[in-house]
C-alpha cells in the first residue's frame, strides 16, 4: 500500500514503477506529504452584500435616462393607459363602496340631488361619456389582454393591429354607453 | 491511508465528482424515506438545496452563493396558481357585467361585488408592488402602501354589500345614477 501511494504521489503509472523501484525510492519524491498543508476550519461568515441602488447612492453616481428617452409608441402608451383607466375605474367603485358606507343619504336622494342640477341633455352625455371612457377602454384592452393570454396575437404587427381595433371597440361602448 | 491515496486519483479529483460529492454531503438533513428519494433526484435541483432553511448534514463544509444576484434575491414564492385565478376572474367579469346590468338580481350583485373588488384589488396590488419599491421608498412605505390597498379593497366589498342589503343594490345603483333626467326643455 505504501509503494502504491509513493508511486501516485509522483505521478508515475503503477505498474511502470514496478520495474524502476529504485529510482522510485532514489528520487524521494515521497517527501511530498510532508508539503501537504494542514486542512483548517473556519467558521462561515455571510459575505456582506450592499443593494446595486445603495451602492450607487453612495457613489454619487448620475442614473442614466430611461423614461425621458423613451420614443412613445403605441405599445407603451396603451399599456400605460389600461393601467390609469384601471386605477379611475377602482376610484369608482371604491367612491361607490365607501360612499355607501359614509354618506348619510341613500342613492336615490342623490339622484334627486343630481337632478336637481337641471343640467342639459348635452351635459349629461358629455358627463356620461367621460365617465364611461375608462371603462370603455379597460374594458376593450381587458379583453385584448385576455386574447394575449391565450397565446395568440402577440407579434408586433398583430399587437398593433389588435390595439387599434381596440380603440375603435373602445370608442363605440363608451358612446354606447354614454347614450343609455 | 489506503482511501485516501484513492481519493487522489484523477477519477474522484475531478470537478463533477467533487460536486455531485459536495452535494449529498450538504443536502438537508432528512428523514430515511425522503433522503432516499433526494439521492435519486440529486443532480439539477442545485437552485433548491441552496434556498433550503434546514441545517444541512455537515455543517463543516457548506456549499453557500456568493453572487451578489442570488445573495439579494427574496423568498421564491410562486404566482403561477393565482395568475390562473385573476385572469379566470377577468375573463368571467366580461360576460357577467352585461348581464348583471340588464337583470338586476342580489345573486348576481353579490358576485359582481366580489368579482370587481378581487380584480380591483390585484390590479392595486400591482401598481403599488411596482412602483412603491424599498429602493426608493424604504422599508417601510412598501409595506404601507400594500396595507392600505388591502384596507380600501376590504372596505369596497363592504360598502358594495351595504348596499345590497340595504339599498336599492349595486346594478340597480349604477343604473339609476346613470339615468339621470336631464332639464326639460319648455
Amino acid at each position: 500500500m505504501a509503494f502504491y501511494c509513493c508511486a501516485r504521489l509522483s505521478n508515475k503509472s503503477v505498474m511502470g514503477t514496478l520495474t524502476k523501484f529504485n529510482t522510485v525510492i532514489r528520487t524521494a519524491q515521497y517527501a511530498q506529504s510532508a508539503a501537504v498543508p494542514k486542512i483548517t476550519f473556519k467558521q462561515y461568515e455571510e459575505p456582506k452584500v450592499e443593494p446595486y441602488d445603495d451602492k450607487n447612492a453612495r457613489l454619487q453616481r448620475p442614473m442614466s435616462p430611461h423614461l425621458t428617452i423613451y420614443k412613445p409608441q403605441l405599445t407603451s402608451l396603451l399599456s400605460v393607459t389600461h393601467r390609469a383607466a384601471g386605477m379611475l375605474l377602482s376610484g369608482y367603485i371604491t367612491a361607490l363602496g365607501v360612499g355607501a358606507l359614509v354618506l348619510p343619504h341613500d342613492v336615490a336622494h342623490y339622484v334627486t340631488m343630481i337632478e336637481g342640477l337641471n343640467l342639459s341633455p348635452a351635459t349629461i352625455f358629455l358627463a356620461k361619456a367621460m365617465l364611461a371612457a375608462p371603462f370603455g377602454y379597460h374594458f376593450a384592452n381587458g379583453m385584448r389582454h385576455l386574447y394575449w393570454d391565450t397565446a395568440k396575437g402577440l407579434t408586433i404587427k398583430e399587437v398593433y393591429s389588435t390595439g387599434y381595433a381596440m380603440l375603435a371597440g373602445a370608442v363605440a361602448i363608451t358612446i354606447f354607453l354614454a347614450a343609455l | 491511508m489506503a482511501f485516501s491515496m484513492f481519493l487522489r486519483a484523477p477519477a474522484c479529483t475531478s470537478k463533477l465528482f467533487s460536486q455531485q460529492i459536495m452535494r449529498i454531503a450538504t443536502q438537508q438533513a432528512m428523514k430515511p424515506v425522503a433522503a432516499e428519494r433526494m439521492l435519486s433526484s440529486v443532480l439539477p435541483t442545485q437552485h433548491t438545496i441552496l434556498k433550503s432553511n434546514s441545517p444541512p448534514i455537515l455543517n463543516a463544509v457548506r456549499s453557500f452563493r456568493t453572487s451578489p444576484a442570488l445573495l439579494q434575491e427574496e423568498k421564491a414564492h410562486d404566482h403561477s396558481k393565482l395568475w390562473v385565478i385573476e385572469k379566470l376572474t377577468s375573463a368571467v367579469l366580461v360576460p357577467l357585467i352585461p348581464i348583471c346590468l340588464i337583470l338586476p338580481n342580489k345573486m348576481f350583485d353579490a358576485a359582481l361585488a366580489i368579482l370587481v373588488t378581487a380584480h380591483s384589488f390585484w390590479g392595486l396590488e400591482a401598481i403599488a408592488v411596482d412602483y412603491v419599491r424599498s429602493s426608493i421608498f424604504g422599508p417601510f412605505i412598501p409595506k404601507l402602501a400594500i396595507a392600505l390597498v388591502y384596507i380600501i379593497s376590504i372596505a369596497t366589498l363592504g360598502g358594495l354589500f351595504y348596499l345590497i342589503s340595504n339599498d336599492v343594490g349595486l346594478s340597480n345603483a349604477i343604473k339609476q345614477l346613470w339615468s339621470v333626467k336631464s332639464k326639460q326643455v319648455a
